[in-house]
């Protein structure tokens, strides 16, 4: 199911993009935030174009890139707003960089931001008060304009909880655990999104991890110092945006329990738990893989369910003794 | 003298409007008997079908005046059906129609012209198709299978015509390799008139016919002969239904 093209441009481009970006960035600027936030946007960027390309029907590699990168500025589908979404949360940590006194400004643009997150892919669903089929009185299901409110404020506390919890994690030890747990969170959340029904949403989640793993390995060799906590806007965009995407958009395919799950494990891999001794390390791997594992399990075990052939009652087929 | 030729000319104006509305038949499209198959490739080993089950529309047909007929169809986009569970909810997921986004599939027809063929009238109905949130004009050549009264007196028409459509070209872009781009789309619908409040018009006049020979296009022609005025409603889109 997985072409090799796919691999190339979903996982070798933006993993290589995201080194190079990062390395050339903390060339430049020494700054951590600086280099995480310029090799994971760049890098997913790089991915998510890259993989919409293959489907622009046009040869030329050149103006199939062009072309998908030109959908990111006129979004049809509700994926289409990923790199929006992407560029818009990344904004408040590069206003972080003009001092302390921008901090005033950050919070109420992160809020801005993670309302604008949820907003954005609600309002494209069929159940929005304002959709098509709610507007011709053929959804039954269609929800109220409370439930909206309360759904869209119920996301952006959690994106900004995630955001506060990794936040406080800067300058804390052991960066490369963060990396490796984060890593691992947005390759288990790929396997779950493409086991749940969904390969595009499955292979963008690939991109992020691809992302990260690229970054990851820049921030080793370049002695960095610091993991994905340095800048963690870009990741919970993009890990939030498609976890609500796949929850939204996939019918009966991911359930709010495994978004838990995947939230929960983020977490626990971002935030900052101490992490100077073995057993709290452990601590910390247990509890951003335990609900990973139950997540991914939870969707293998659908995927199986539907794979298997049900077997026929011989009494129930009026055709078993049936001869020609 | 002057006032004789305006009660004339009233009188030829609303003659002409009289008649112009005679001819224009509307026809409510009975979802019962109307199918709307798709056929796809699988692998390029095989051909995979299925059916959308939930649709509506209407059309009116203008005998005297074949271009001002007009046709459109609105389908439940969450209704397709391929004859496996697991495969509809990938099919209405963000990989291919992701129905809880664009929930509809719609035609809405611009211009028709009437063909006389051999095999019956052919209206060539050309419109803007609407899927996954893009429109793309689309020509359907429709064939008049038959028309006439059903067991319960109302009046229908019927129609066959396949078409092939390009899935990129509606942005449905995902696994081109595997799942063919080109998709055969044939509809087969009967319509029910909806006779004026007067009882005006050919609807007490008309006579059912026979447009020919059974359908043989090249879409997902289920080949089977069907008959004119053959009524077996149990539909819901008239007033015919049990």
């Amino acid at each position: 199911m997985i072409s090799t093209n796919d691999f190339l441009l979903g996982a070798l481009l933006p993993a290589v993009v995201a080194a190079v970006a990062m390395a050339a960035a903390w060339q430049l600027t020494r700054c951590a935030t600086v280099a995480w936030l310029a090799g994971f946007v760049l890098g997913y960027l790089s991915g998510h174009w890259g993989l919409d390309a293959r489907g622009t029907g046009l040869e030329s590699l050149g103006a199939a890139i062009v072309e998908a990168v030109a959908k990111s500025f006129r979004p049809h589908e509700a994926r289409d707003w990923m790199p929006c979404i992407l560029v818009l949360m990344a904004m408040p940590e590069e206003i972080m960089l003009f001092g302390k006194r921008s901090q005033l400004a950050a919070w109420p643009m992160r809020a801005a931001a993670s309302g604008f997150l949820g907003w954005r892919l609600l309002s494209l669903h069929k159940n929005y008060p304002t959709s098509e089929l709610v507007q011709a009185g053929l959804n039954d299901s269609a929800w109220s304009w409370a439930q909206v409110t309360a759904a869209i404020a119920g996301i952006a506390a959690t994106v900004l909880l995630l955001w506060r919890l990794s936040l406080a994690a800067k300058d804390q030890p052991a960066p490369v655990c963060r990396t490796l747990l984060t890593i691992l969170v947005a390759t288990g959340g790929a396997a779950m999104l493409a086991l749940s029904g969904s390969l595009t949403i499955g292979q963008l989640m690939g991109v992020a991890a691809a992302a990260l793993g690229g970054c990851g390995a820049a921030a080793l060799l370049l002695r960095v110092g610091q993991g994905p906590e340095a800048a963690p806007a870009p990741l919970i965009a993009v890990m939030g945006g498609l976890w609500l995407l796949a929850y939204l958009f996939i019918e009966g395919g991911v359930t709010l329990t495994q978004v838990a799950l995947l939230v929960a494990s983020l977490a626990a891999a971002l935030s900052a738990l101490p992490l100077t001794k073995v057993w709290q390390i452990g601590f910390r791997s247990a509890a951003c893989l335990v609900p990973l594992a139950i997540a991914v399990a939870m969707a293998a075990s659908d995927f199986a369910a539907t794979q298997s052939i049900p077997e026929t009652k011989p009494a129930a087929s009026p055709y078993q003794n049936w001869q020609p | 003298m002057k006032s004789r030729l305006k009660t004339l000319l009233v009188v030829v104006v609303a003659l002409a409007a009289s008649a112009s509305s005679v001819r224009a038949e509307s026809y409510m499209i009975d979802p019962s008997h109307t199918s709307i198959i798709f056929g796809v490739s699988h692998l390029k080993y095989s051909f995979t079908y299925g059916r959308f089950n939930k649709m509506r529309g209407s059309y009116v047909l203008d005998r005297a005046d074949p271009a001002a007929s007009k046709f459109q169809i609105i389908i439940d986009a969450a209704s397709l059906d391929t004859n496996d569970d697991k495969r509809d909810v990938h099919l209405r997921g963000p990989d291919f129609f992701n129905t809880n986004q664009f929930q509809t599939i719609s035609f809405q027809s611009t211009s028709v012209s009437l063909q006389n063929t051999d095999r019956g009238d052919v209206y060539n109905i050309t419109g803007n198709m609407t899927m996954h949130g893009m429109t793309r004009q689309v020509t359907i050549p429709l064939r008049k299978l038959g028309e006439g009264k059903g067991p319960y007196g109302k009046y229908r028409t019927g129609f066959y015509g396949d078409q092939r459509i390009k899935r990129s070209e509606y942005g449905m872009t995902n696994m081109i390799d595997m799942i063919g781009d080109e998709v055969a789309v044939t509809i087969s619908f009967e319509g029910i008139r909806q006779d004026t409040p007067e009882g005006s018009g050919s609807a007490t006049t008309a006579v059912p016919t026979h447009a020919g020979p059974t359908p043989t296009g090249s879409g997902t022609n289920p080949g089977s002969d069907q008959k004119a005025g053959s009524d077996t409603n149990s539909g819901s889109a008239g007033s015919e239904t049990s």
